[in-house]
């Protein structure tokens, strides 16, 4: 017993010097190039990334999926069939064409991560009290931004001061909230922001906030509405039509911006330098490309070989006029070297010979060895491969099709100057008052995209021009619920869907890891 | 004292151990790097040879945890009583030649899992495109990371019977797992990243018995028959989840986006959620119980695992026989999920027989249900070995055996796959899965000749 009691001492008086020990080495992570620990700032919140990396946020608006697709297959332009072993990718498209999500979609939840990523990094920048004060106003532009397309889908808008720990829950603007956030913000830097030059096509200009006030100004009425009516009826301000006007008139003044006599400037692979209508651009380098808005819907054997996916309706496909610009036809410079034209691809499809371009166009045909012939006629469900008419807005520079079109210098387009004279139009028609008719504001963009003057137009007239104008261009489901319209029947959709689809569910795991947040109404 | 641990890339270290070569990037200088320190102390007490007390204390610092948590501290206590140094127990010395009650506490600390920079601020700067130093916020951390903890009972009995013929343990145990470290959601998915880590407000619960018995059922000189067997039953369960964990990827064309496992409260860890499958209609089209809404279908963590090795002697032959089997857990097959459906035909891909000759519709989707998934019960005959020991006089060589063996022999299954025993890694955002079937190379079966020679 004794030795067993003095072992004991032995090894209590060993531990005790090694935590004396202890006490003077310090366990701090340490790093090396190319990671540092962020310094903090006032309060405990890091230090923001530059700028031009909080501009990277807005890649995220590109891409067949998240919030392009919640923004396009949720209305009558383009649906995701299933095709055999093809597509079903869990039935994420399906749900999105048919109303039919909730809370556990997979890219409504993905997208509200993105969104939330890019609100959490503009924040930084936006309410840093070191940074130049144009960095900021850039940032508080990139927020507002960010703030509108989460308001628009989802109604609910997280927020945090710059200062608060990483743990803090974030406090939620309602959507009416949230409306209010984005104009007061803007308006305080649309006169700090500088003029668009088209040089600054890619960056925050005093236009590119003027006409994200006008869309807010525009849906005023749609984000103000009760929440339990998402789809309306709603009563539209003849103060914020007008403000709407303003904002559209102060853009269509800069001499540096017109409309484009050919509408596919806007679009094709030297849009940089030809469009005098891209308000605010995403700017193709570093990675950045419009590939996937050629391969969503390309077969297999075009060239560059597609994904064979989306397709449009065909009642949408068949409310353009023939003579249409925008519904496409070949393109002098590409359809002779690629076989497609633009616009709208249906009936027997051509391509370059072995799928390599400088080879003669030829036919092409499916891979069982029949003709290639995209119908119109396309089942949700149960879909061939060649069942459906393809789109193709963004034509890729076919001397870089060979290798892939990762190469080609398309702008992605946000804003444009198109939208903004049909935002006037529509803002004179729901009550607000210009030296300007309707009539001269659609015909103006008609004029210029191959069309004859309208002898009258009217809000449902004007719904179809904006379609027909600004198809794939992320606005349209935006415009549906504005006009009532989004929840009506529509291609696979044979009865109308709930009107609390006009707004997506808030994501089930944000829900869970914010009690601020509380489930919008309908689900 | 303190030990220096390579991160996932690291130029200051060399991974000695064959085994630690996971990755080709081990070997590229990197820029990650964490700091373990560990003080350990322990305790042996024993009275009159009849009570057994041990007691140990680490105290563990890893410099991957916030300013305030960097250390945990590990008491263990475990205590043996030997019941046949009792007088009451004297007439069981007869029968017995050992029969002791264990029982044990003890509190691990673990911090596998977490990054070294998770609990800090990390920015990377980089020059940009413009020539530009430009710098980006990666993600924030999580200052309250703290060590992961597992609290252990257990109670046990050893016994060694007949002469030490019949010798054998039983234990039970309970295992508490908390502060659990974690991949969850940011609050609201408001930061640079979608998930961190955070040590989960969860808790598991472990708890099984484990029986381990040895036989030696002949015992002569000539010939001699051991029996070796072993066997665990596992319970397993999570409780407190306050956030839902989807997992496992489900790999294949036209699957993007697609998970099958799931943690839920009151139910085991690597559940498997997906729509029950209820076969093809008269179009071949395939149908779903309750609209095709998921629903959780088992596990694929094994409720049963058990051994047997019979090892015999005679003379100079020797031979031995392992067998093995895993019961109570669900397997996927992604491999089929992806591959094996009949509108892979159209692609001119391969399919089984029974694929090419079903009735299913060849654009009916192959999507994620319970078609895929299947019981993996498996018996096998892991290990068989005979061997010969010859009697040697020769001075130059003093010994010599020839063993042949076989790993692998067989394997009984009704799983459809390749082989049941699988796991393929399909983590999504981090969150751990266990037992996808996906393209695996399937283990070998080996046949070895050995000859062993003593100079």
């Amino acid at each position: 017993m004794k030795t067993v009691i003095k072992n004991h001492f032995v090894q209590f008086a060993a531990f005790t010097v090694l935590l004396t020990v202890a006490s003077c080495t310090k366990l701090d992570q340490k790093t090396k190039d190319p990671n540092s620990i962020a310094t903090p700032q006032a309060g405990t919140a890091p230090a923001p990334s530059s700028l031009s990396k909080i501009y990277e946020q807005l890649n995220q608006l590109l891409g067949q999926g998240n919030s392009y697709a919640m923004q396009e297959h949720t209305t009558d332009e383009i649906l995701g069939p299933t095709r055999g072993t093809d597509w079903d990718d869990f039935g994420t498209w399906r749900k999105l064409h048919l109303h039919t999500w909730d809370g556990s979609h997979n890219q409504i939840n993905d997208t509200w991560n993105g969104l939330n990523g890019a609100l959490f990094q503009t924040t930084l920048l936006a309410e840093s009290t070191t940074a130049p004060a144009s960095d900021v106003a850039a940032a508080k532009f990139l927020r507002a931004y960010f703030t509108y397309i989460t308001c628009d889908l989802y109604g609910q808008v997280q927020h945090r001061p710059a200062t608060a720990a990483a743990n803090v829950i974030p406090d939620v603007y309602t959507r009416s909230q949230a409306c209010d956030a984005i104009i007061a913000e803007l308006e305080s830097i649309v006169n700090v922001l500088p003029a668009y030059n088209h040089d600054n096509r890619n960056l925050a200009t005093k236009e590119a906030a003027e006409f994200l006030l006008a869309k807010t100004y525009l849906n005023k009425a749609v984000y103000k509405n009760d929440p339990t009516k998402p789809a309306g009826p709603f009563t539209f301000n003849q103060a914020d039509m007008q403000k709407v006007i303003t904002y559209c008139n102060a853009i269509i003044a800069n001499p540096s911006l017109a409309l484009n006599s050919n509408y596919w400037d806007n679009f094709k692979w030297d849009n940089g330098t030809k469009s005098t209508e891209n308000i605010f651009v995403r700017q193709n380098s570093g990675g950045i490309n419009v590939v996937w808005a050629t391969c969503m819907g390309f077969h297999y054997n075009q060239a560059p070989s597609g994904w064979n996916g989306f397709t449009t309706l065909a009642d949408f496909y068949n409310s353009f006029e023939n003579g249409d610009a925008r519904k496409g036809g070949p393109l002098a410079g590409y359809t002779d070297k690629v076989g497609s034209n633009v616009g709208f691809l249906a009936g027997q499809i051509s391509g370059p010979q072995g799928g390599k371009i400088g080879n003669p166009i030829v036919p092409l045909k499916d891979r069982s060895g029949n003709p290639l012939v995209f119908t119109s006629d396309v089942s949700l469900f149960f879909s061939t491969e060649t069942k459906g008419i393809r789109t193709m807005k963004y034509p890729l520079d076919p001397s870089t099709i060979n290798d892939g079109g990762w190469g080609s210098q398309n702008e992605y387009v946000f804003f444009r100057l198109g939208d903004v004279y049909l935002m006037k139009a529509e803002a004179i028609l729901r009550g607000g008052s210009d030296a300007q008719t309707p009539l001269q504001l659609v015909n103006a963009v008609r004029a210029n995209r191959g069309l004859g003057n309208l002898a009258s137009i009217d809000l449902p007239g004007l719904y179809n021009e904006r379609g027909k104008e600004l198809y794939l261009e992320t606005w349209r489901r935006n415009d549906m619920v504005r006009y009532g319209m989004f929840n009506a029947p529509v291609g696979e959709r044979p009865v109308a869907s709930d009107p609390s689809r006009c707004v997506f569910p808030i994501p089930n795991i944000a829900l869970s890891s914010n009690p601020n947040l509380k489930q919008n109404y309908g689900y | 004292m303190g030990t220096k641990f390579c991160g996932f890339k690291t130029n200051r270290c060399f991974v000695k151990d064959f085994n630690n070569f996971k990755n080709y990037y081990d070997f590229v200088p990197g820029n990650s790097e964490y700091e373990l320190q560990s003080y350990f102390a322990r305790v042996n007490y024993t009275i009159a040879d009849k009570y057994l007390f041990t007691g140990t204390f680490r105290a563990d610092g890893s410099s991957k945890f916030g300013k305030n948590n960097k250390y945990g501290y590990f008491p263990a206590f475990a205590a043996k009583w030997r019941l046949l140094k009792e007088g009451f127990a004297k007439g069981l010395t007869k029968t017995f030649s050992d029969l002791s009650i264990r029982a044990n506490y003890g509190i691990t600390g673990s911090q596998e899992g977490i990054g070294p920079y998770d609990a800090v601020d990390l920015q990377q700067t980089w020059i940009g495109n413009s020539g530009q130093k430009e710098t980006v916020l990666v993600h924030t951390g999580n200052p309250d990371l703290k060590w992961e903890q597992a609290a252990t009972t257990g109670v046990g009995i050893d016994f060694s019977l007949f002469n030490n013929r019949l010798t054998g343990t039983v234990d039970y145990y309970y295992t508490i797992r908390k502060d659990i470290l974690f991949i969850t959601p940011t609050p609201g998915g408001f930061a640079p990243t979608s998930n961190w880590f955070v040590n989960l407000p969860a808790k598991v619960y472990n708890r099984g018995i484990e029986v381990g018995l040895n036989y030696k059922a002949i015992d002569h000189k000539k010939f001699k028959w051991e029996i070796n067997y072993n066997m665990t039953f596992i319970k397993n369960h999570v409780e407190d989840l306050s956030v839902t964990v989807n997992t496992g990827e489900v790999s294949g064309q036209g699957l993007s986006g697609a998970y099958a496992q799931t943690f839920a409260n009151g139910y085991p860890l690597f559940t498997w959620k997906m729509p029950t499958f209820l076969g093809f209609d008269g179009n071949g089209d395939a149908r779903y119980a309750n609209g095709g809404k998921d629903q959780l279908q088992g596990s694929a963590l094994p409720k049963f695992l058990a051994g047997v090795n019979n090892s015999f002697t005679w003379g100079k032959w020797s031979a031995s026989v392992f067998v093995n089997t895993v019961r109570g857990f669900y397997v996927y097959n992604n491999t089929g999920n992806a591959l094996l459906l009949k509108g892979s035909v159209k692609t001119a891909h391969n399919v089984t027989n029974a694929v090419a000759n079903s009735n299913e519709d060849p654009i009916n989707p192959g999507s994620v249900s319970t078609r895929f998934l299947e019981k993996g019960d498996f018996i096998r005959i892991s290990n068989a070995s005979l061997s010969y020991t010859f009697n040697m006089k020769s001075k130059t060589i003093h010994s010599l055996a020839v063993t042949l063996s076989g790993q692998n022999l067989a394997l009984f299954t009704k799983y459809s796959g390749l082989d049941p025993e699988v796991n393929v890694n399909k983590q999504i955002n981090g969150f751990p899965s266990r037992g996808f079937d996906y393209t695996g190379y399937p283990k070998p079966r080996t046949f070895t000749l050995g000859v062993n020679v003593g100079f």
